[in-house]
């Protein structure tokens, strides 16, 4: 018996220390995004990258505002100028709960805020989030708080992303990256962190049915709610207009009790009526200009009035 | 608690570490931990379930002490008679009931009866094909005085509920297990290491081979219309492959980590693509139930023996069997039904006994005559796979409609070619070692330690690069 934990242990020390090196190995060589459970994509979707990258020239900010696509291309940095209110947005895609928590975790201290506002939906507190904890290990920074968030994720593509994004960040292999402000979609990064959509296709969302609620993701945003109010910032928990597909009144109470115990919540979800049309936006859950002109200024006057 | 899970991982070394450590004391002693153990494993999936594993388990232990009791035959048969009743009622009520009472419904609507027919809708508890054949064949077994009954209720329990082969077998005999159960286990160095390398290669069959072809497979059955014919040809291959890996490595993993513990379990699996005939296949795949079948069933209808229209009844019967054994569904019927076609030619011209060696047995390459008779066997499965994996017979239809039209002649259309690849590497490895009981028996064991556990490392790597990073549950669990 002796021999053969001996020879279990060996070979599991041998396993440990040959994967990381295949895996890196076998990422470098062969870059083609899809083969492996290696998901490195520097830039994606939500312009992750440059946004990370624009943290370090914006200086301390009157509002800083958290969340998924629903941030993003939500909030623009430049109607709250116009307001005299300095914003940035840290959105990321497809955010839960964990992705917030890392991003406030590695940003907050920068901007200083006096608010921060975070944009909530009942999504984010399903399941893994490993499209978001992928573009957040690869497009932000590896550290504790990365890896605890990939290793909840429980799943092989994000650890093995985050032992390659780990190699990657260490020896500096991504300085040369350059990510287009224009997307290959039309998409436009908007310095102070907005993802401006030029066209919309007026998709309509189906009703969503929204999927348990998961115990890490409550605590991760517990651990945020809690981290702000230690940083000093108010803490404003929105949720933003949408049409009929995904009202919060859909989602389970416990999941609306987190966001009224965590701080003052303002739901917004209802404020162009149940239109679904054209008028405010481009699909069933995201603005288009004229949603996001009119949903900005209604989040500007409430905090102006706070 | 499923093999591939974080839950097993940690499940597993603790009872192996409690299990040995008991070892100088009682044999005694290590079957009530494995019987607790094995109660874990199963209340994991769902704990209501287990009052009736531990139901089955009693009524079969009783039964078989009765049936031995009893001196008269037909109060043996009597006792008999009351656990197949029971235990086939339970079957039924959980895995037919609600089938034939759709279907009764339908019949009587189509003769202008109005019947509204009351359905269940039954969770089916995992594993109850599995424990009830594991009871039967004891009683059975009882019964005709092959074996004595077992006094212990803590063995015999172990014997249905022991955790490896509880939930999608190997269909164990009482015969072969309860021998192993009542004598003391002693750990041997090279079963182990055996036992760990049949699991890692049941783990990559699994998580690798299956897992991803599942979404393909998933993708073409679920819209058979919208696929060109080479497409449909090839999802039927890729579900050949899949349901191979997935219930094979399910096996593996099962007989490797009853080994680790110092049991050998029945051998469920021989390379079964390898076949040169259906005959050949049928003893090479699922062989646990293929054999139970055969000892329980065919051999009392008559087996091969009697009339020609004997042998035909008696092969359909057995395949239709088996077939709605998988499950109440006219699909599976089919499936079982064309199997039996299959079967028939070489059972009525004497041939089906033909080849029990392994092919190109001590060369590398088959010669041309084998590889013709296994392309076609293999053909000749995929059509019936593609029955036993349609949600009916009319998706089934379209499949096969699909597959003989002018499309078959195009490129597939597939979105991933990594999994195809994996899949032929992973035939190339079976192919090398189809003469052991899995592949990775004997493969590179000649080599210098270093080669060999390179090898391991590149096969631990691959599932940890190249594995479906979603949950896919065993096929063979709603059986």
């Amino acid at each position: 018996m002796r021999t053969f934990l001996r020879t279990v242990l060996r070979f599991a020390l041998l396993a440990l220390v040959v994967y990381p090196v295949l895996v890196i190995g076998i990422s470098m060589a062969y870059k083609h995004d899809g083969f492996g459970n290696v998901h490195y994509v520097l830039g994606y979707h939500g312009h992750l990258w440059s946004r990370v990258r624009d943290t370090s020239v914006t200086a301390p900010v009157d509002v800083l505002v958290v969340g998924s696509s629903l941030a993003y291309r939500g909030y623009d940095p430049r109607l709250f100028a116009e307001q005299g209110l300095t914003m940035f947005n840290l959105g990321s895609s497809a955010q839960t709960a964990a992705q917030g928590e890392v991003l406030l975790r590695h940003h907050l201290h920068r901007f200083q805020p006096g608010t921060v506002v975070m944009v909530v939906s009942p999504d984010m507190f399903e399941g893994p989030g490993i499209e978001s904890a992928l573009d957040v290990m690869v497009n932000d920074r590896v550290d504790l708080f990365t890896a605890r968030m990939a290793l909840l994720t429980m799943n092989v593509k994000a650890w093995n992303t985050l032992l390659y994004a780990w190699f990657r960040q260490m020896l500096h292999l991504d300085g040369h990256f350059d990510e287009a402000y224009l997307a290959y979609n039309g998409d436009r990064y908007i310095p102070g962190g907005y993802v401006e959509r030029p066209t919309c296709d007026h998709r309509s969302s189906p009703a969503r049915v929204f999927g348990p609620v998961a115990d890490h993701q409550v605590e991760a945003f517990r651990r945020s709610v809690a981290f702000v109010k230690a940083s000093g910032a108010r803490l404003l928990l929105v949720h933003p207009p949408v049409t009929d597909c995904c009202r919060p009144s859909s989602a389970s109470p416990e999941v609306i009790r987190e966001w009224t115990d965590a701080g003052t919540y303002l739901d917004m979800s209802g404020l162009f009526g149940s239109a679904a049309d054209s008028t405010f936006f481009c699909d069933g859950r995201h603005l288009n200009r004229t949603g996001v002109a009119r949903s900005n200024a209604a989040l500007i006057h409430a905090l102006k009035q706070e | 608690m499923l093999f591939d899970s974080l839950g097993f991982a940690a499940f597993f070394p603790v009872v192996f570490a409690a299990y040995w450590s008991l070892s100088s004391r009682s044999y005694k002693a290590q079957n009530v931990l494995l019987l607790a153990a094995s109660y874990f494993f199963y209340a994991c999936w769902d704990e209501r379930f287990l009052l009736l594993l531990i139901f089955s388990t009693l009524l079969d232990h009783t039964s078989g002490l009765l049936i031995h009791r009893t001196p008269s035959k037909v109060a043996k048969l009597r006792w008999l008679y009351l656990s197949v009743g029971v235990n086939l009622g339970i079957l039924g009520v959980f895995k037919y009931y609600d089938f034939f009472a759709r279907e009764f419904g339908e019949l009587a609507e189509r003769i202008g009866l109005g019947v509204d027919p009351v359905l269940l809708g039954l969770v089916l508890p995992i594993g109850i094909s599995f424990y009830t054949f594991h009871g039967l064949s004891y009683v059975f077994d009882v019964y005709r005085g092959r074996i004595e009954p077992v006094r212990d209720v803590v063995d015999y329990g172990l014997f249905v509920s022991f955790f490896p082969l509880l939930v999608a077998g190997p269909i164990e005999r009482a015969a072969h297990l309860l021998p192993q159960i009542r004598a003391p286990r002693t750990f041997r160095y090279e079963r182990a290491v055996d036992g760990l390398r049949q699991c890692l290669w049941g783990f990559f069959k699994k998580l690798v081979i299956a897992d991803n072809s599942a979404p393909l497979v998933d993708g073409i059955f679920a819209d058979p219309a919208a696929q060109t014919g080479s497409t449909l040809l090839l999802g039927a291959v890729l579900f050949a492959v899949q349901i191979y890996g997935d219930f094979s490595g399910y096996s593996d993993i099962a007989l490797g980590t009853a080994r680790l513990l110092g049991f050998e379990l029945l051998r469920n699996f021989a390379f079964p693509y390898f076949s040169r005939d259906i005959a050949e296949f049928w003893r090479r795949w699922h062989i646990s139930l293929s054999s139970w079948f055969r000892d329980y069933l065919y051999i009392h209808l008559g087996g091969s023996r009697g009339s020609t229209w004997m042998k035909v009844r008696n092969t359909f019967i057995i395949f239709l069997v088996s077939g709605f054994w998988h499950g109440a569904n006219w699909t599976f019927l089919v499936w079982g039904g064309l199997n039996a076609v299959y079967f028939l030619p070489s059972l009525l011209r004497g041939t089906n006994r033909m080849h029990l060696d392994t092919v190109a047995q001590g060369r590398l390459l088959p010669d041309l005559r084998e590889v013709g008779r296994m392309l076609a066997t293999f053909m000749l499965t995929c059509f019936a796979w593609i029955f036993f994996r349609s949600d009916d017979i009319p998706s089934a239809m379209a499949h096969v409609g699909g597959i003989f039209s002018a499309s078959l002649f195009t490129w597939p259309q597939v979105p991933k070619v990594t999994p195809l690849a994996l899949a032929a590497l992973f035939m190339v490895v079976e192919w090398l070692g189809r003469e052991q009981r899995f592949a990775l028996e004997r493969l590179a064991t000649s080599w210098p330690r270093w080669g060999r556990w390179s090898l391991y490392v590149v096969i631990v790597f691959a599932i940890g690069f190249f594995m479906y990073p979603g949950e896919i549950p065993f096929i063979y669990f709603q059986f």
